[in-house]
C-alpha cells in the first residue's frame, strides 16, 4: 500500500533488481549443476559449451567403489527417524509446558533453557556423546546419530510448537474435557489436528536440519553410517579429487532440500517466523 | 537457532507489532500464562489423571535434556580440569592448568580474533543485505512469491555442499571469479590461498547462504508493521526515505535485534564452512575457535583442553548476547 505514485515508474527498476538478485542466488547452483554434467576435461578447460554426460551420476550412484547410495540411505534413515521422534517428544513437551498447570518458574526455565542451548557449540557436546555412545555401543549407529539430532532439534521444536499450541483456544480443551476426554485422547484428537500446520512446518525444518548437519555426524559416524554431508566433505579431502563426481554428489545432496522447500515453502516460512531457527 | 516471536502469521498477513526476538516472546508468554491461570485458578499439581499426564508428557523432553545436554555439559566441565586423550583409562586431574594454558595460548587468541572478525563482517553484511532483500521482496510485484522462494534456496542447503561450490568459485585457476576477471584482462588474486583474503571469502560465502533466511525474518517484521502508520505519514507529507527512517527502522528494532543476536551466536560457532573450504588455512588465517576446538579434541586428542576452549567460547557468546540486549534491547518491549 506504499507510495502508489511513483510505483509504475519504479516497477521496471525493481524487476531488474529482483532479476539481478535471483541470478546472484541461482548462478552458483547452475555452475555446480553444469559441472556435474561435464567430463573432467571439459571442466578443467573451462568450456562454456559442452556435451552433457551422465557418467558422473552413474559413477557416484552405481559404481562398485562408491558408497554414495549408502550415505544417502543413512541420511534418510537418520533424518526421518530423528524427525519422527522429535515431533512426538516435542508435541507432548510443548503441550505440557503451555497447558498443564506448571508453576511459572518451571515454564520459564524450560523455555529459557531452550534458548541458552543454542549458545552451546554442539561440538563441545560431541566429545561427551562420543564417550557415552562408545560405552553403550551407540557409536557409529543410526540410532546414535538419531538421538543426537533429536537433541539438537528439540529446543527449536519446543519453541515452534509452543507458539502454535498457545493459539489453540483453551475453551476447546475444556469442551473436550467436559465430554470426558482423557488427556491422551485430548492431545491426539484435539490438539494435534489443530496444530497440524505447525507440525508440518516443524517436521520439514527438523528433517532439513538433520539432512544438512555436519559437525556432529562427522564425529559420531564411521564408514558404514556416514551421512551425505560427511561423505561429500571426505570427498573433498581425497588425494586425487574427482571434481565432476564431487559436483554430481553435491547436486544430489541438494535435491531433497530443494524439493521439500518447493513443496512446503509456506509452512517452512511460517515455522521460521513463528519460532524461528538457524 | 531460535526464537523469533514473529507472530505475523504465514508471512503474508499482518499481525501484531514486529516480532522481535527473545524479547517479544517473553511478553507473549506472560500474556499467555495469566490467560490460562485466569480461566482456571492455579492449583498445585496433584496426582490426578491430568497432572500425571502433564508429568509424563514432559518427561521425555526433560530426560533428553538431562541425558544428552546436561550430562555432556557437566562432563565437559569436569574434563576441563583434567587431561585426557580418549585412550588412557582415566582423565588425570590437572586443576586450572588448561585454563591457565589457554590464557597464554597465542593460537587460541588469534582464532578468537579471527572469529570476532568473521562475526563482525558477516553480521554487518547480513543486516544490510537481508533488510535490503526484505524491502525488495515486500513490494507488490508480479511473481514476487517466486522470488521469495528463490531467495530462500541457499538457506535450506547443506553448508558442506555450499562450501564446495564456493571453493570452486574461488579457485585461482578454473574458478568462476578468476575466469571472469581474466575475461576483463585482469589476473585475479588467489582468494582462499591468500592469507589476507581467505577469511573474507568465507564471509562472502556465509552471507550468500544466510541472507535469504534473515530476509524472511525481516520480511515478517515488515509485514507486521501497520500500514496506517505509512498512510498517516504520507498525509503529513513524508517521503519514501522519511517513512523508512522514521517508521520502518524504529519499528523493525526488535527484528533487527533478533537478527543480530542470532547472527552473532551462529557466526561464533562457524565450523563446517571452515572445515570444507580452508581447513583453517592458509597458515592458520581462517582458524576459528570451533575449528581450533575440533583440532584439539579430535586431531590432537586433548579432550580436557578442548573442553576448556568450549567453556570459554560459551562464556564469550553468552556475555556478547547479554551485552547486545543491554545495548539495543532498551526500547524493545520485554
Amino acid at each position: 500500500v506504499r507510495r502508489k505514485g511513483r510505483r509504475r515508474l519504479g516497477q521496471g527498476a525493481l524487476h531488474a533488481l529482483l532479476w539481478l538478485a535471483a541470478a546472484f542466488v541461482l548462478f552458483p547452483f547452475l555452475w555446480i549443476a553444469a559441472a556435474a554434467f561435464k567430463t573432467q576435461i571439459a571442466l578443467l578447460s573451462g568450456a562454456v559449451l559442452f556435451t552433457p554426460v551422465l557418467t558422473n551420476f552413474q559413477e557416484v550412484l552405481f559404481s562398485k567403489t562408491s558408497e554414495y547410495l549408502d550415505n544417502f540411505v543413512n541420511s534418510i534413515v537418520v533424518g526421518l527417524g530423528s524427525t519422527a521422534a522429535v515431533l512426538v517428544i516435542g508435541t507432548m513437551g510443548a503441550w505440557s509446558v503451555n497447558r498443564a498447570r506448571w508453576p511459572s518458574w518451571a515454564v520459564h526455565g524450560v523455555m529459557a533453557w531452550a534458548i541458552v542451548f543454542h549458545m552451546i557449540p554442539p561440538i563441545t557436546m560431541v566429545g561427551a556423546w562420543y564417550v557415552l555412545f562408545r560405552a553403550v555401543g551407540l557409536y557409529n549407529t543410526h540410532l546414535g546419530l538419531i538421538l543426537a539430532h533429536l537433541t539438537l532439534n528439540l529446543p527449536m521444536v519446543l519453541w515452534i510448537l509452543s507458539a502454535f499450541i498457545r493459539e489453540v483456544p483453551v475453551e476447546l480443551e475444556e469442551a473436550a474435557r467436559i465430554d470426558g476426554a482423557s488427556t491422551p485422547v485430548l492431545l491426539w484428537r484435539v490438539i494435534v489436528p489443530v496444530i497440524r500446520p505447525g507440525l508440518l512446518a516443524t517436521s520439514l525444518l527438523a528433517f532439513i536440519f538433520s539432512w544438512n548437519e555436519f559437525a556432529v555426524a562427522l564425529n559420531l559416524t564411521a564408514k558404514q553410517t556416514a551421512t551425505v554431508p560427511v561423505a561429500i566433505a571426505k570427498f573433498a579431502q581425497e588425494f586425487e579429487i574427482q571434481y565432476t563426481q564431487m559436483a554430481a554428489s553435491s547436486v544430489l545432496s541438494l535435491l531433497p532440500a530443494f524439493v521439500l522447500l518447493l513443496l512446503g515453502q509456506r509452512h517452512i516460512v511460517r515455522g521460521l517466523t513463528a519460532g524461528a531457527i538457524k | 537457532m531460535d526464537a523469533a516471536r514473529t507472530r505475523g502469521g504465514d508471512g503474508e498477513g499482518g499481525g501484531r507489532p514486529a516480532g522481535g526476538a527473545d524479547a517479544t516472546m517473553t511478553s507473549t508468554r506472560s500474556a499467555a500464562v495469566p490467560a490460562v491461570a485466569g480461566a482456571r485458578p492455579r492449583r498445585r499439581l496433584l496426582w490426578t489423571e491430568e497432572s500425571r499426564f502433564a508429568w509424563l508428557s514432559l518427561a521425555p523432553a526433560l530426560a533428553f535434556f538431562a541425558l544428552f545436554v546436561g550430562f555432556p555439559v557437566t562432563y565437559a566441565f569436569y574434563l576441563s580440569f583434567h587431561e585426557w586423550n580418549l585412550m588412557s583409562p582415566a582423565p588425570e586431574w590437572v586443576g586450572l592448568a588448561n585454563y591457565r594454558e589457554l590464557v597464554g595460548d597465542a593460537t587460541f587468541a588469534r582464532s578468537l580474533l579471527q572469529t570476532a572478525l568473521f562475526t563482525l563482517g558477516i553480521t554487518a553484511c547480513l543486516v544490510v543485505l537481508s533488510l535490503a532483500t526484505a524491502l525488495l521482496l515486500d513490494q507488490k510485484l508480479r511473481h514476487i512469491r517466486f522470488y521469495r522462494t528463490i531467495s530462500y534456496l541457499p538457506a535450506v542447503t547443506s553448508v558442506v555442499a555450499i562450501g564446495i561450490v564456493w571453493l570452486w568459485i574461488f579457485d585461482p585457476q578454473f574458478g568462476l571469479m578468476n575466469q571472469a576477471l581474466r575475461g576483463l584482462g585482469v589476473e585475479g588474486p588467489r582468494w582462499l590461498a591468500d592469507t589476507r583474503l581467505a577469511l573474507w571469502c568465507l564471509v562472502i560465502t556465509a552471507a550468500w547462504r544466510n541472507v535469504g533466511y534473515f530476509a524472511t525474518i525481516f520480511l515478517a517484521g515488515l509485514q507486521s508493521i501497520d500500514s496506517t502508520f505509512y498512510e498517516a505519514a504520507r498525509i503529513d507529507g513524508a517521503g519514501a526515505w522519511g517513512c523508512f527512517r522514521r517508521i520502518t527502522l524504529p519499528l523493525l528494532r526488535p527484528t533487527t535485534l533478533f537478527v543480530v543476536v542470532v547472527s552473532v551466536i551462529l557466526s561464533f560457532q562457524v565450523f563446517a564452512l571452515v572445515y570444507v573450504m580452508t581447513s583453517g588455512g592458509p597458515a592458520g588465517a581462517t582458524s576459528v575457535v570451533v575449528f581450533y576446538l575440533y583440532q584439539q579434541a579430535f586431531t590432537y586428542f586433548r579432550m580436557g583442553y578442548a573442553s576448556a576452549v568450549g567453556y570459554v567460547l560459551f562464556g564469550v557468546i553468552f556475555v556478547l548476547t547479554l551485552i547486545q540486549f543491554r545495548l539495543f534491547g532498551k526500547h524493545v518491549e520485554l
